[in-house]
């Protein structure tokens, strides 16, 4: 896949990257910085696809100034610990929802190291804070990166986890827990449920504009329907792209983000989450209806990719197989500083919806 | 002419019976059995209160409560319902030339040979419906990840309290050449097991715990 050039100095990027199964982020925050939010495979090199895009760029690891895990999932984390091997000298944050004993214990149990049947995502964040000397862990309304370009105080700022979804979290946590020798064991991986400690990052450009990654944020009493009400959140500049929480699931959409958080005119960004089936022709539909325009880093065809006996066979006992993934995609959204129009550019099997 | 076998779903304590012992289909044909036991053929019928699997040491194996208005004979058994309980004894009639067996079909064997072991990873468990969805990465062969949607009358009774998403279990999908070189398909689903964390795991995940907080620093925060 060819991406062409670097953005210029005087240009504002997101890019986002997804095959189906995991998404990656890149933005350029102008003159050359770049910030990255959680990560996923290319599945063409098999290298993490925001370090194979800013190879591509010419970009020199120093630029990277922030990498952000957004929660320890591994559809969002596959590749994590390279990039924060490779972008030594960018600030590495995760959620704070990790940054107590509950969850520690939990990434600690679950990092591939006793049970690596039972790692998921946990893996990768275990490993990103043992290579490193520290981490900084973002929680509502840390400030992830601030610098100067193009004459304008680009900020950029968590929204949450909420101090309550940290407290809930721990709960989440603690159900799996390693029990003591003698009680029963645990079987099963830890269940991707109740996003609320993730991650939401705003991107304040000044005067110029904004951008808001949802992450996967839940629409729940504690989540996106806490950000709604909330003043501070409400103050901020107003985004005019908004990568879209939770694959544009139902549970992670609240209309409220769409009148308040975000300009008249807006661009949503999706990935898909295959093996959710997410989002759903109807997710779609609402997006397109709430949106000016609406795109998604990867929508290929899905249809099964085997021999025809395997399939018969397989079919004996399971329904509706298909891939996992739809096609890697990235769609890339560019704008010059001054200007009101985001260039949008489709690589791989991206769509717009 | 077969041999009629009286079996009793009453008698089953749980109605349950054990799914992974079959080999194709959740549709149970009487006509045509697909149990892995085939039938002495010296044995004629069972006493009214002996259930038929537990007369051939399977005392976990139950066939499925019947419909008081389902000739067994004939029709094709709907093995999905699992709430149904019978009071009637139904007569099942197999074929004579069959030879016992006791191990179940989907243990595999010298004569079995796995064409295909998906190690899958369930993600989601729909109870109303009774299936799993769950994603499968091929363990034989270069084959991208799949998602698919199995019944849970698939797995096998002992692993029932295992489905839960994270749960990661294996199909191994094979051939088997029967008795006179007949080939059929088979297939076997086991979950993962794994024995609980030791006391020195456990202070290693102490250890490592401390150490990961330890490094986890905070930045300012936004006026």
């Amino acid at each position: 896949m060819n991406y062409g050039q670097p953005p210029a100095d005087n240009e504002i990027e997101l890019t986002v990257f997804g095959p189906g199964h995991g998404e990656a982020i890149v933005v350029h925050l102008g003159e050359g910085n770049w910030l990255l939010v959680d990560s996923c495979i290319d599945p063409n090199n098999n290298i993490p696809a925001s370090a194979n895009y800013l190879d591509q760029l010419g970009v020199t690891p120093n630029k990277v100034k922030a990498i952000v895990a957004s929660h320890w999932h591994d559809d969002h984390v596959r590749g994590i610990a390279y990039l924060a091997n490779k972008y030594s000298e960018a600030d590495f944050f995760l959620s704070a929802a990790l940054n107590n004993d509950e969850a520690a214990a939990f990434v600690a149990a679950y990092s591939g190291i006793d049970a690596p049947g039972l790692a998921r995502g946990t893996s990768e964040l275990h490993s990103v804070v043992d290579q490193r000397m520290h981490v900084y862990d973002a929680l509502h309304k840390t400030i992830v990166h601030e610098l100067s370009a193009n004459q304008l105080n680009v900020r950029v700022i968590a929204w949450s986890p909420t101090s309550s979804a940290f407290a809930q979290s721990i709960a989440n946590f603690a159900q799996y827990l390693p029990n003591k020798p003698g009680q029963v064991p645990i079987t099963h991986a830890p269940e991707p449920k109740q996003n609320i400690e993730a991650v939401v990052i705003h991107i304040n450009f000044g005067e110029e504009d904004a951008i808001l990654l949802g992450s996967d944020l839940e629409n729940r009493k504690i989540g996106w329907g806490e950000l709604v009400s909330n003043v501070w959140c409400q103050a901020q500049k107003k985004a005019s792209i908004y990568k879209v929480a939770h694959h544009g699931s139902q549970n992670g959409d609240n209309e409220e983000i769409w009148t308040t958080f975000l300009q008249k005119e807006k661009i949503a960004c999706i990935t898909p989450f295959n093996r959710s089936g997410l989002p759903t022709p109807s997710d779609k539909e609402r997006i397109k209806l709430r949106a000016t325009q609406a795109y998604i880093s990867s929508g290929a065809s899905r249809k099964a990719d085997m021999s025809r006996d395997q399939i018969k066979r397989l079919g004996d006992i399971c329904s509706d197989v298909e891939l996992a993934d739809s096609g890697f995609g990235a769609v890339r959204l560019r704008k010059k500083i001054g200007s009101q129009i985001w260039n949008t550019e489709l690589f791989g099997n991206a769509q717009a919806i | 002419m077969g041999t009629d076998i009286v079996i009793s779903g009453a008698n089953n304590p749980r109605n349950n019976f054990g799914l992974s012992y079959f080999t194709s289909s959740n549709k149970l044909d009487v006509k045509e059995p697909i149990f892995n036991f085939n039938v002495n053929p010296t044995i004629t019928s069972l006493g009214e209160e002996q259930s038929w699997m537990s007369a051939f040491g399977h005392p976990e194996v139950f066939i499925p409560p019947a419909n008081a208005n389902t000739k067994l004979t004939s029709a094709i058994y709907d093995v999905t319902n699992l709430t149904f309980k019978s009071e009637q004894k139904p007569i099942i009639r197999l074929p004579q030339n069959v030879v016992a067996q006791k191990n179940p079909i989907n243990v595999i064997d010298a004569n079995a040979v796995p064409i295909q072991i998906w190690e899958g990873c369930v993600q989601s468990v729909n109870i109303e419906e009774g299936t799993m969805k769950a994603s499968l990465n091929a363990k034989i062969g270069v084959i991208p990840e799949h998602i698919g949607t199995i019944d849970l009358q698939w797995v096998p009774d002992q692993d029932v309290d295992l489905v839960k998403p994270g749960a990661v279990f294996y199909l191994t999908l094979f051939k088997r050449v029967k008795r006179g070189g007949t080939i059929e398909n088979s297939q076997a689903i086991q979950f993962r097991r794994r024995p609980n964390w030791s006391k020195n795991q456990l202070d290693k995940i102490n250890e490592r715990a401390d150490k990961f907080l330890s490094k986890i620093k905070s930045k300012p925060i936004a006026d």
